[in-house]
């Protein structure tokens, strides 16, 4: 049972993404097993993010979390929390978040843990973030969600499976607000859609069980919990951002809630990068703030296996024209495709 | 070989030099790479002149293709091998290319 | 005090499959004292440079191995100082003969390196470098190639003139029973030969050898005994990236300009050259730092033929490191070894008429260290 808060004290501050310049299209890997292209045509994803053989979870994180400071005439000494979510955390113990700390020049005294919930462990990290800075434990705080995202060759999930990073940093002083966040909500469940054992290199998951009683039934529960404990309705927004693991599900599930297609602008990123776990619905939240304007009511629902959802109310404020976007779609340009193999060799599976 | 200490004192020094610029004055591809255990088999190493400070040496980001004497670069951290099952992972500067 | 060389021997370089490092140590002690008429009973002290055997092998403590290797008790002292071990040892040799504290002195430089795959050479032989360069993941060559990438944009050469090193120094070895590669090669062989670090392909880099070359050195002349009559060393950084230049090595300055003062000769004086050709980027700019060749002139030695051992300023006769061979700490031994030879007539096919003064130029890691010896008739 969640008690609708109200927040007062909290809103991102700055932001920064990362995506790599590697891609891999998906004809390429479909022709690569022989399988059918209306596969990953079906699933709207033409192409998708390569982290280089060198890059990882944290690395990604940093050239995001570099960006959000940048813009931000903050001392890294200040921010007093660092929550990391990511499927491909590459220690199971040994916190990669505090390897990220350390990298930006945050003193020791700092809240942090690496997090783990499938795709909604970056929006885990907000939250906490967000509960830290209302009750007045810290000033700023820094969320980042960040994979390079793991599937096993041959199997649907190839097609999909990007590599990216978003940082977010949020604070209580009003006067640096771009976006002020109203609202959260989750709503969770134990449900073994998608897993990764202990020791596993891929994930596994239970097919089109992923649908329904998973990714529909989380993402449409937990937003409509959102706007009963907000008293709006889905058409009172400007944007809303879904968890993108295909363009076919966010697409499906805004319908199924009332939204319109055009309220969805600027958060289909999945098409060109691919689902970047714990990275996606974060960059796809960081794309839409490049486009609004002030007073704007954007509403994000992510998705984590296993399962649950994060819901969040934000409102743009004035500061949002005059903060210096984060170059998103400037990453898309000049990417470099890949080969099969030579994907493989980047991914670390060769 | 690296042992984790070692490692861990470097690495505390890592957030001093990262996005800083700088150019190329030299330049080599290593293609025959009979030492390098660490990574690709082929890749460019640049020395570089960094603001303010004296020069570098460091490896080139796969994805600054073409490189060239006088290109612009900046300091960003990536893995410097491949590592095994148990060691700690350890981190270091290369250069991408800027525009 | 005058230092001579009295005697000395150098073992076949190459991959010398049935000689382990004792055999070597063992092998070229025996025939320079043998050269020299000298028994070992009388030896007063040795100097063994050596770079790699204790990461190949593990073994440390050289000095105890020679001790056993001839069951001896003198005082035996291991020098490491890279690719310069072995003339740095020499120059520990000169010293304290110098200081008149022995009569004579023993110099072994000796390296056993082909019983390990080239992959892990490579490796080892990074140990002369830094660790951020280690990090960087670039390799010997590589470093000697972001010299030779600068020199070629501030100089404007190309790999024609490293070329003309490389077959010159085939030349010499072809001449040579001793040498790695005693054959010549031709400019299309240059040519088509694989890059190993832009812009050096491989007959631009001296190869991994095994071998050892022993001289003794003593404050009492005999006939065919040839002075020492400098030996400098000088360093720098272990970095490249601290240097002001990297196309042109401070501590060969410092080291010639020095050695050149303790000598009390001019550069014209000088007969016959043996430098430090680890790879051919490496021999141009030794002989601007020595000082016969303008800055950005250095390739005219070999393209107008002055190298040649009938040329106007013979350089490496022994083929140099390229086509001799690189056994670490031998060669710096064996630079040497060849003057003695070139000065007393022995050198055969490959004479220079009239060798007097030889100068010989070492150098360890990117030139971290670097050893003028200068030898006289």
């Amino acid at each position: 049972m969640i008690n609708p808060l109200k927040f007062s004290n909290v809103g991102i501050v700055s932001y920064g993404v990362y995506i790599p310049k590697f891609r891999i299209k998906t004809n390429i890997i479909a022709e690569h097993w022989k399988k059918d292209p209306l596969t990953p045509a079906s699933l709207g994803v033409k192409e998708k993010s390569v982290a280089d053989w060198d890059e990882d979870c944290l690395t990604m994180a940093l050239e995001a979390s570099k960006v959000a400071l940048s813009k931000l005439k903050l001392d890294p000494k200040k921010i007093g929390a660092c929550f990391m979510g990511s499927e491909s955390f590459p220690y199971a113990v040994k916190p990669v978040s505090t390897t990220l700390a350390s990298m930006l020049g945050m003193k020791n005294e700092y809240f942090s843990s690496d997090l783990q919930f499938a795709c909604k462990a970056g929006t885990s990290a907000i939250q906490i973030i967000a509960s830290m800075i209302e009750s007045g434990m810290i000033d700023y705080g820094l969320a980042v969600g960040s994979d390079k995202s793991q599937s096993k060759p041959n199997d649907v999930l190839e097609f999909t499976a990007g590599s990216g990073a978003a940082a977010y940093i949020l604070g209580n002083k009003k006067s640096k607000w771009i976006a002020s966040l109203k609202q959260t909500v989750s709503y969770s469940s134990d449900t073994p859609d998608f897993w990764r054992r202990e020791k596993c290199s891929f994930p596994s998951h239970a097919g089109r069980f992923t649908g329904v009683p998973s990714y529909f039934k989380h993402v449409k529960n937990c937003t409509n919990a959102l706007l009963n404990h907000i008293n709006l309705k889905s058409k009172d927004f400007d944007y809303v951002v879904f968890h993108s693991p295909n363009k076919k599900f966010p697409i499906k599930v805004s319908k199924q809630l009332g939204f319109e297609k055009r309220q969805l602008r600027h958060s289909l990123l999945v098409e060109n990068i691919g689902n970047i776990y714990s990275g996606s619905s974060l960059i796809s939240l960081a794309n839409v703030l490049n486009h609004a304007k002030e007073n704007e009511k954007i509403l994000i629902t992510s998705y984590g296996s296993g399962a649950g959802s994060d819901s969040f109310y934000f409102l743009t404020n004035k500061f949002i024209s005059s903060y210096k976007k984060t170059q998103i779609k400037s990453q898309f340009k000049n990417s470099i495709y890949l080969n099969y193999s030579d994907y493989l060799k980047k991914m670390n599976i060769l | 070989m690296n042992n984790t200490i070692e490692k861990w004192r470097k690495s505390n020094k890592l957030n001093k030099l990262l996005n800083f610029k700088g150019f190329i004055i030299s330049l080599t591809k290593i293609e025959n790479t009979d030492a390098n255990s660490q990574g690709p088999t082929h890749f460019w190493i640049a020395l570089a002149k960094i603001e303010n400070k004296s020069n570098l040496l460091l490896q080139l980001v796969n994805e600054s293709q073409n490189p060239k004497i006088g290109d612009k670069v900046k300091i960003v951290l990536r893995r410097v091998k491949n590592p095994n099952k148990t060691e700690i992972i350890e981190y270091g500067y290369k250069f991408k290319k800027i525009n | 005090m005058k230092v001579y060389i009295k005697g000395g021997y150098q073992t076949k370089f190459g991959e010398l499959w049935d000689k382990s490092l004792e055999d070597l140590i063992f092998e070229s002690v025996k025939f320079a004292l043998k050269d020299a008429n000298f028994d070992i009973k009388n030896v007063e002290v040795i100097y063994i440079g050596n770079m790699l055997a204790s990461q190949i092998y593990n073994q440390n403590h050289l000095n105890s191995l020679v001790s056993e290797i001839f069951n001896i008790n003198i005082p035996i002292i291991r020098v490491e100082s890279a690719c310069a071990s072995g003339s740095v040892a020499v120059n520990q040799a000169y010293t304290v003969l110098k200081s008149n504290l022995y009569k004579n002195a023993l110099v072994i430089g000796v390296e056993k390196m082909t019983d390990i795959p080239s992959k892990k050479i490579s490796k080892f032989l990074m140990s002369a470098a830094s660790s951020s360069e280690r990090l960087s993941g670039i390799t010997f060559a590589g470093l000697y190639a972001l010299i030779a990438s600068k020199y070629f944009s501030d100089y404007k050469i190309t790999s024609r003139q490293l070329a003309d090193v490389s077959i010159k120094n085939h030349f010499h070895a072809s001449l040579n029973e001793k040498s790695q590669f005693p054959f010549k090669i031709t400019l299309d062989k240059y040519n088509n030969s694989p890059i190993i670090a832009s812009p050096l392909n491989l007959f631009d880099c001296s190869p991994i050898s095994d071998g050892a070359c022993t001289i003794l050195l003593s404050s009492e002349k005999q006939k065919n005994s040839v002075e020492i009559v400098a030996s400098k060393v000088a360093t720098d950084s272990i970095s490249l990236d601290k240097r002001e230049n990297i196309c042109e090595f401070k501590s060969t300055k410092i080291a010639a300009l020095n050695s050149f003062k303790e000598a009390g000769i001019e550069r014209k004086d000088v007969d016959l050259l043996e430098v430090h050709d680890c790879f051919t980027i490496a021999e141009i700019i030794a002989l601007e730092d020595l000082g016969f060749y303008k800055k950005g002139e250095g390739y005219r030695s070999s393209k107008e033929k002055d190298s040649y051992y009938y040329g106007k300023l013979p350089v490496n006769t022994s083929g140099g490191l390229k086509a001799c061979g690189h056994p670490i700490a031998a060669t710096g031994v064996k630079q040497v070894l060849e003057l003695f030879n070139q000065i007393n007539g022995r050198s055969g096919k490959r004479q220079v008429k009239n060798a007097k003064v030889g100068l010989a130029q070492n150098i360890g890691g990117t030139g971290g260290t670097a050893v003028v010896n200068i030898l006289k008739k």
